[in-house]
């Protein structure tokens, strides 16, 4: 399957979806570039995660439609291009060392009842060298910092040669540290070719190093491009997160 | 009198075997999944199927294999609808089971003591041709579990990242339950029907105490359960018991052993404990020079607590956050 390289990674077109009923997404176009790192935010309910887990095909959609790496969801089976990060409060991993949960991730490409090859174990220890955490590959996942496990869960979703990477809230309940150097992470993976959809509350520490920002209120998008030139302030917790950005992305004429 | 010469116990040491090894092969995957309740479920629902083979006067292994495994189906669907009415709709479907197996022994005269062969295990009861088909069944269960074990890790673990990398997610939850169903009946002659349970969950927490690593605790369960259950059938014969608590027994006295080595274990590292700002006023601003041989970190060795959007490192009654050029006291 021969794909141009000038197709979008992601492409809705007036998406629709609802969930019991209720519209959560309407109308959302949105175009997503090879290379691109985008930031898709928003306040609480405003519909990103249900975004994202629509891009990924883990909900329906009504209407509208989705194409991945220009191929229409419905055709599209390339699933080792993308590689998800769901954020980290969702996974439940009792037993394991981390080396074992990244190498599910090869599983897009690994057939049933075949054991692991060579390449496999090669592409999992890459994949924690990328996340720096090579020195780490026995411990077990559930005694790493939370900083640690998201970056776990980041090389799971690298080691199927994903080309597309879609985290779900990284930052979510990890340290103003571990903030910056998952950041800067991204920004290295970003730089090494990988296209980064992320959703986000705020900014932070990857402010300069986003290419784009698409932004969601009550299911609809309200700014596509530009991203914020200033990091939300960590400490100004009175505010709230979308007040902030519609400042900040769309002037005083809103 | 040499008890490995006597054909009965032969039998019944090869189907203990076989209970051991597929129990716990398929109770670590439903240990992760946290549904360690459910192989009593299935093993209730089984007792269905031996009422109604008694009654019918067929054979009650197959008839048991059957019902669960159709048992099994209905609960993984009414699991993956997601209602709220799907759990007592799943108690509903166990005490129907059990109340319909007890109930049919009955009318047909059989009474609850044929039935409770089935239900706390027998040693005497096992015939050939049960044994040919624990075996084939057995094996089926050891090649879906070992085979498949890294498909079915990753449906346990996360769902939505094992549907975004192609798996058939649906179909491998359904796997599970019809193999913890076809687990439940071959286990049923050895264990019985309301312990079988013990013997699917009790190993794999042993194991999960001892060791790191899910393929290292699989073998591990796996190897603590023949030992329950093959020492069990054994000590049975002397005791004049019924296999079934005497293996529980076991498996539960290893699980005990086990407990000081979690112990060991966590005392390594253990999660850190979060303090949570509630007032917004900050603390006075109190630092403390860099210790001039000593960096904090995450890995520096000393108890670190998370306090708000930082993270604070303790020792000698300090408690303190890296701030540019030196750490602030907190």
């Amino acid at each position: 399957m021969q794909v141009s390289s000038t197709d979008p990674v992601i492409r809705t077109e007036s998406l629709l979806v609802e969930l019991g009923g209720l519209p959560i997404l309407r109308d959302v176009s949105i175009e997503i570039g090879r290379g691109e790192l985008t930031a898709l935010m928003g306040g609480n309910g405003s519909g990103k995660t249900t975004l994202v887990r629509t891009l990924l095909g883990l909900i329906p959609h009504q209407g509208g439609q989705v194409e991945l790496f220009g191929i229409s969801d419905r055709d599209f089976h390339d699933w080792q291009r993308v590689g998800y990060v769901p954020q980290r409060g969702t996974v439940n991993i009792k037993q394991a060392t981390v080396a074992e949960v990244v190498a599910t991730g090869r599983l897009s490409v690994r057939r049933p009842f075949a054991p692991a090859g060579k390449v496999d174990r090669q592409r999992v220890s890459q994949a924690l060298e990328q996340v720096h955490l090579a020195d780490r590959a026995h411990r077990p996942f559930t005694q790493l910092s939370g900083g640690q496990q998201q970056r776990v869960l980041i090389a799971r979703a690298l080691v199927g040669d994903a080309e597309l990477l879609v985290l779900d809230e990284p930052f979510a309940g990890v340290d103003l540290g571990v903030q910056d150097s998952l950041a800067a992470l991204l920004g290295e993976l970003n730089q090494q070719g990988t296209t980064v959809l992320v959703v986000l509350h705020e900014t932070g520490a990857l402010t300069p190093l986003l290419t784009n920002a698409i932004v969601l209120r009550e299911g609809r998008v309200i700014h596509v491009g530009t991203p914020p030139t200033e990091p939300d302030h960590y400490h100004e917790q009175d505010e709230r997160a979308e007040d902030r950005l519609l400042r900040g992305l769309i002037g005083e004429s809103h | 009198m040499d008890i490995f010469t006597l054909a009965f116990m032969q039998r019944a040491l090869i189907a203990a075997l076989l209970a051991g090894l597929t129990s716990p092969a398929i109770g670590a995957y439903i240990v992760q999944r946290r549904l360690s309740l459910l192989g009593d479920g299935l093993g209730h629902v089984a007792i269905a199927g031996v009422g109604l083979a008694l009654a019918t006067g067929t054979a009650p292994l197959p008839m048991a294999v059957a019902v669960a495994v159709v048992g099994a189906v209905i609960i993984e669907l009414l699991r993956q609808s997601g209602r709220a009415s799907a759990d007592v709709a799943m108690a509903i479907l166990f005490y129907g089971g059990l109340a319909t197996g007890v109930l049919l022994a009955g009318v047909v005269g059989q009474g609850t003591g044929m039935l409770s062969n089935y239900l706390f295990g027998s040693l005497l009861t096992i015939t050939e041709a049960d044994l040919w088909l624990i075996g084939g069944l057995a094996a089926l269960v050891g090649a879906a579990a070992i085979g498949l074990m890294p498909q079915l890790f990753a449906v346990c673990t996360d769902e939505d990242f094992a549907k975004t990398i192609g798996l058939p997610v649906r179909f491998y939850n359904l796997l599970i339950v019809v193999l913890a169903a076809i687990t439940v009946t071959v286990s049923m002659r050895t264990v019985g029907l309301l312990m079988v349970s013990a013997l699917m969950v009790v190993p794999v927490a042993a194991a999960n105490n001892a060791l790191t690593g899910f393929r290292a605790s699989f073998f591990a369960a796996i190897g603590l359960g023949v030992t329950a259950a093959v020492s069990g059938v054994i000590g049975s014969f002397y005791l004049n018991a019924p296999p079934g608590s005497l293996i529980v027994v076991i498996a539960i006295a290893l699980f005990v052993l086990s407990l000081p080595l979690a112990g060991l274990r966590q005392r390594q590292r253990s999660a850190m404990p979060v303090i949570e700002i509630t007032d917004p006023t900050p603390m006075p601003h109190q630092e403390t020079d860099l210790h001039a041989d000593h960096l904090h970190g995450p890995d520096c060795g000393h108890r670190a607590v998370i306090h708000g959007d930082h993270t604070d490192y303790l020792h000698n009654g300090h408690r303190h956050a890296p701030h540019g050029d030196h750490y602030d006291e907190h």
